[in-house]
């Protein structure tokens, strides 16, 4: 038998390619932008800035609408062209989505326009700058308001809050109302230096009533910022026809106020009920 | 600056222990293209890693297990079978009694062929084949015997 020889194997001769190219090989270094923990920092620093980014917007958000838990909006109208107040209402069907786009109460018809004129010259002027009410009129019935169910504004708020998410319709069709049948004054809510509210940074006053007529409930809420006045009282003003929000007159109104403070708070016990009856264009004047 | 690797230049380790990182690639691949690839990342892998060493020994085995370690990860990556008369075919470049040699390791199972090639070809001790292989001494000096034996009855050699 042959003898293995093993030293045959150990004579291997490598191939002078395999060398050279050995020789010639360079370690292949990834751009320093591909490198792992280049492009983890920076991924880290997107993220952490868009994280940033998107807690800011979300509380300038929130501290735009702090009161988007008080009154979430039961029912809207549908709005049709107005013919009888073009002027005022040029873009009526966005009302309840662009209210800010409204124009201002100068725009509508003649008593409207007196009313508006009124208001600048008080004392306490605080504009009220949205409500989601719509209105409905037909050429026919061109003196006709539709009596306003559900409403919500905020006064110190442009921002409009989501109507479409009221859960159903009224149950009775809210009723037409000519301008004579409607009320169209201002409320005034005073608060006196010893009163719970004086001190509150915001008031949120629910007002319901229901139409003798057609038995329709209406109910809304307006959210308000008084305002210290030279007599030491603080002060708010709203008017319901000079945003859309059209109530019939000759009605027991119940009002209920709620006070907050500055953080948002309830401030403890201020809660008041006030039953009134406004007529016409008169001022209701409310102290709590 | 140059690198010195146990006091020798890459270009002197490349001359140096070709041979040896070459064997260990085609002993266990059975195939010089293949091998080469291997043979070319062992290499690559010494100038990137730079590693410092003790002495030219140590520098030895790090090439021979570093050659080892590219010949299991190139079979994991490519599971394929070769034919022994297509391993036949490639070392045009060896001699007769190279190619008996080669021709009887290559039959044995590889993992005792590894053993016997590092004890007989590279002069590797028993201590050192189961430090590079990570195994047991007593499990090489095993392998090493049954591998004498298998390499003994396809060669049918009386002097191993």
């Amino acid at each position: 038998m042959k003898p293995l020889n093993f030293d045959a194997l150990t004579n291997f001769e490598v191939p002078e390619e395999w060398i050279e190219k050995a020789l010639s090989a360079k370690p292949k270094k990834k751009p320093i932008i591909l490198r792992p923990y280049v492009i983890g920092s920076a991924a880290a620093i997107v993220l952490a800035v868009g994280i940033t980014v998107f807690a800011v917007a979300t509380l300038k958000n929130n501290s735009q609408k702090p009161n988007a838990f008080v009154a979430a909006p039961m029912a809207t109208v549908e709005t049709t062209d107005s013919t009888a107040r073009p002027e005022a209402q040029p873009e009526t069907t966005d009302s309840t989505a662009r209210p800010e786009a409204q124009p201002e109460t100068a725009a509508q018809t003649e008593p409207a326009t007196q009313e508006a004129t009124a208001v600048t010259e008080r004392p306490v002027p605080p504009t009220l700058p949205y409500t989601g009410a719509t209105v409905e009129t037909t050429e026919d019935e061109s003196s006709k308001y539709q009596m306003s169910t559900e409403w919500f504004t905020d006064v110190r708020s442009v921002r409009p809050e989501p109507w479409g998410q009221a859960p159903g319709s009224p149950s009775v069709e809210p009723p037409k109302l000519d301008i004579s049948e409607l009320y169209t004054g201002d409320v005034i809510i005073k608060a006196a230096p010893d009163s719970l509210f004086y001190e509150s940074a915001r008031i949120d006053v629910s007002i319901t009533a229901t139409h003798k007529e057609s038995g329709a409930r209406f109910s809304g809420t307006v959210i308000t910022a008084p305002e210290k006045d030279e007599n030491g009282e603080a002060v708010t003003r709203f008017n319901f026809f000079e945003n859309n929000v059209y109530i019939p007159d000759d009605c027991e109104y119940t009002f209920e106020f709620i006070a907050y403070d500055e953080n948002g708070d309830f401030i403890p016990d201020s809660y008041k009920t006030v039953k009134l009856t406004p007529t016409g264009d008169q001022t209701a004047e409310i102290t709590i | 600056m140059a690198t010195a690797y146990a006091g020798l230049s890459y270009e002197q380790v490349v001359r140096k222990y070709s041979r040896a990182v070459a064997g260990v690639c085609v002993m266990r691949l059975q195939n010089h293209a293949d091998a080469e690839d291997c043979f070319q990342n062992t290499f690559v892998k010494l100038l990137t890693k730079s590693p410092s060493f003790n002495d030219e020994d140590h520098l030895r085995h790090w090439l021979v297990k570093v050659a080892m370690n590219e010949c299991y990860s190139f079979l994991r990556k490519n599971r394929r079978t070769l034919s022994l008369d297509e391993a036949r075919d490639v070392p045009d470049l060896r001699s007769e009694d190279e190619r008996d040699v080669s021709w009887a390791l290559m039959k044995v199972k590889p993992d005792y062929r590894e053993i016997l090639y590092l004890h007989y070809c590279e002069r590797y001790q028993i201590s050192e084949i189961a430090e590079t292989l990570g195994r047991n001494p007593n499990t090489v000096k095993v392998m090493l015997k049954r591998g004498r034996d298998m390499l003994k009855e396809i060669y049918g050699g009386d002097e191993i």
